[in-house]
């Protein structure tokens, strides 16, 4: 689906504020995956995810979208941004409609579809991120936070893309808000077959989430893995500011103490069936 | 320190117009200084209000809030309030007004007139108690989050405030980020006795604080230890909140027949637990 080709990205390059954000990555990411991609702040995640909806420009190398150069063309920008679509941090700052199903047709009308054709994707963007009828008409002041969260999502679902890339989509919600935003997620992926690339600071969110972890430091990609893979490295993690989800790190404790507990666990449940395998293996 | 009783508190009454929907219903609060106190409370609860309630950006409708003995309301009090309780903010690059770190943590005393030798005093003593003097020449924005966030904590410090109310502190930090900033939090609050009330989402640093208040629909529900709390696992999700991941997993092992504590809040209690260590 998506290919970078030794990618670099130098701001302000020549000058002395010159800054070398994203270095050599090469990466594909397969149609119908789900990727987390973690990062401490200022790793370069930010301006990765920027070049592949061609908001950016690699200073060098190649991003592909289906075997595609997204610059060859210029006049094809409008259509790479709208099959890739970019869900901001915050992304409710940037509501800014006086209704809310306004606010999530405003895409689609953009893309030139017939009034009839708008209302459809909209709809089915607003149904996809679960929220009700009676909320279209609102204004977006009068949706609670992860409301209002959904409803810019929304928004970038109308345009109908083939890849949703979401930038810290749980930042400052509450536990409920929290859950139910990754639940959506989760729903679009199956239900939209999305490839969906998650940005997240929380070792939490993507370990429940993804399938696969990629782990950037210093504008490199140094890790790439699926989550048990990523997060039985817990001592690289820590050492460039990262962490692992806490019943990951509590059952490398267990570990120690017992080879026999398993590692690379990190749901609630999953680490009940672990413990109580044992439990029940020395009761026997 | 902080004394409020049946605080009530409507948007539309302070704004004049407009229907009226209280945010705060009749709270009670009472915190003592040298405390270490969580507020939780799910997105719309009344914990920002409440908590500008504080340093008098916020008036109550009804009810009395005192600071230090002071009456919120009393406009002759505001500026005394807002020297003794700061406030953090979510978002660092808010917060932050100066180019150079310096400037930013000097902001504060010279507006209170402070006379600079002093101030010269308090900005190196505060940025040291965040563990940020190396950087006072800094630029704020070539600092990582955690950096801006823990300099915004010393520009309140060289207000010499007795209590630092936070919300959300570390909401857009990274895991670094925010083990600095709870780490500085807890150490001003144990090494230098700062009053401290710590507004977030997050129940593992929740557990940190000496005592839990956790609010739903502008109502003060629970006000405990993190243990007591904490130990409510079907409560809190009713609440719209968790618990910390550990005491989840106890929590589950007991619901399956294993006898392990039922106040477990971090992993050390986890590991010296009775139950876990006949596994081991």
């Amino acid at each position: 689906m998506i290919e970078l080709k030794n990618v670099t990205h130098i701001y302000n390059e020549g000058s002395v504020f010159e800054k070398k954000a994203v270095n050599e990555i090469s990466l594909k990411i397969n149609a119908g995956e789900m990727v987390a991609l973690i990062g401490h702040t200022g790793s370069g995640k930010s301006t990765l995810i920027q070049h592949l909806n061609a908001l950016l420009k690699p200073s060098s190398g190649t991003v592909l979208i289906k075997g595609e150069d997204i610059h060859a063309d210029k006049s094809r920008l409008r259509e790479i941004r709208q099959r890739v679509g970019l869900v901001f941090q915050y992304p409710e700052h940037q509501l800014f409609e006086a209704e809310v199903f306004k606010d999530v047709a405003f895409g689609p009308t953009r893309m030139g579809l017939p009034p009839e054709e708008v209302e459809k994707c909209a709809r089915a963007a607003l149904e996809v991120v679960g929220l009700s009828e009676d909320a279209y008409t609102k204004t977006p002041f009068e949706l609670s936070g992860g409301q209002k969260r959904r409803a810019a999502i929304a928004g970038v679902l109308a345009m109908r893309p083939e890849v949703l890339i979401l930038d810290e989509p749980t930042a400052g919600l509450d536990p409920r808000g929290r859950d139910g935003i990754l639940s959506q997620i989760k729903h679009m992926h199956t239900a939209l077959g999305l490839t969906v690339i998650l940005v997240s600071h929380s070792m939490d969110d993507a370990a429940r989430l993804s399938d696969r972890i990629l782990v950037m430091n210093q504008g490199r990609l140094i890790s790439d893995g699926t989550p048990a893979e990523i997060f039985s490295q817990g001592e690289m993690l820590k050492d460039i500011g990262l962490d692992v989800p806490q019943i990951s790190f509590l059952m490398t404790c267990l570990n120690k103490k017992n080879p026999r507990v398993p590692t690379g666990v990190f749901s609630v449940e999953d680490a009940a069936d672990a413990i109580m395998e044992l439990a029940k293996g020395q009761s026997s | 320190m902080i004394l409020g009783e049946k605080l009530t508190f409507e948007y539309a009454a302070y704004d004049s117009g407009g229907a009226a929907a209280p945010v705060l219903k009749g709270v009670d609060i009472s915190i003592e200084a040298g405390e270490f106190v969580a507020i939780l409370g799910h997105n719309g609860s009344g914990k920002s209000t409440l908590a500008k309630h504080m340093n008098a950006l916020l008036m109550p409708t009804e009810g009395t809030l005192w600071i230090k003995g002071l009456d919120t309301k009393a406009a002759s009090n505001t500026w005394e309030i807002r020297q003794s309780v700061g406030m953090v903010f979510q978002n660092p690059d808010n917060q932050i007004i100066a180019t150079i770190v310096e400037e930013d943590v000097a902001f504060g005393p010279e507006n209170l007139g402070v006379a600079p030798p002093e101030i010269r005093k308090r900005v190196a003593e505060s940025l040291t108690a965040v563990g940020m003097d190396e950087h006072i020449r800094a630029t704020p924005h070539h600092l990582s989050g955690g950096q801006k966030q823990r300099v915004a904590i010393a520009g309140v410090l060289a207000m010499h405030p007795g209590c630092i109310v936070l919300d959300e502190p570390t909401a857009m930090l990274d895991p670094s980020g925010r083990r600095e900033v709870l780490e500085t939090i807890t150490r001003l609050n144990r090494e230098s006795g700062i009053t401290v009330i710590l507004i977030t989402h997050f129940m593992e640093e929740a557990a940190r604080a000496n005592r839990i208040l956790v609010m739903d629909d502008g109502q003060l529900v629970i006000d405990a230890p993190p243990r007591d709390v904490f130990r409510q696992t079907e409560t809190m999700q009713s609440l719209g909140l968790g618990v910390p991941g550990v005491t989840a997993l106890a929590h589950e092992l007991r619901r399956r027949g294993l006898p392990v504590a039922d106040d477990i809040l971090t992993i050390d209690e986890f590991m010296h637990d009775e139950a876990i260590k006949s596994l081991l």
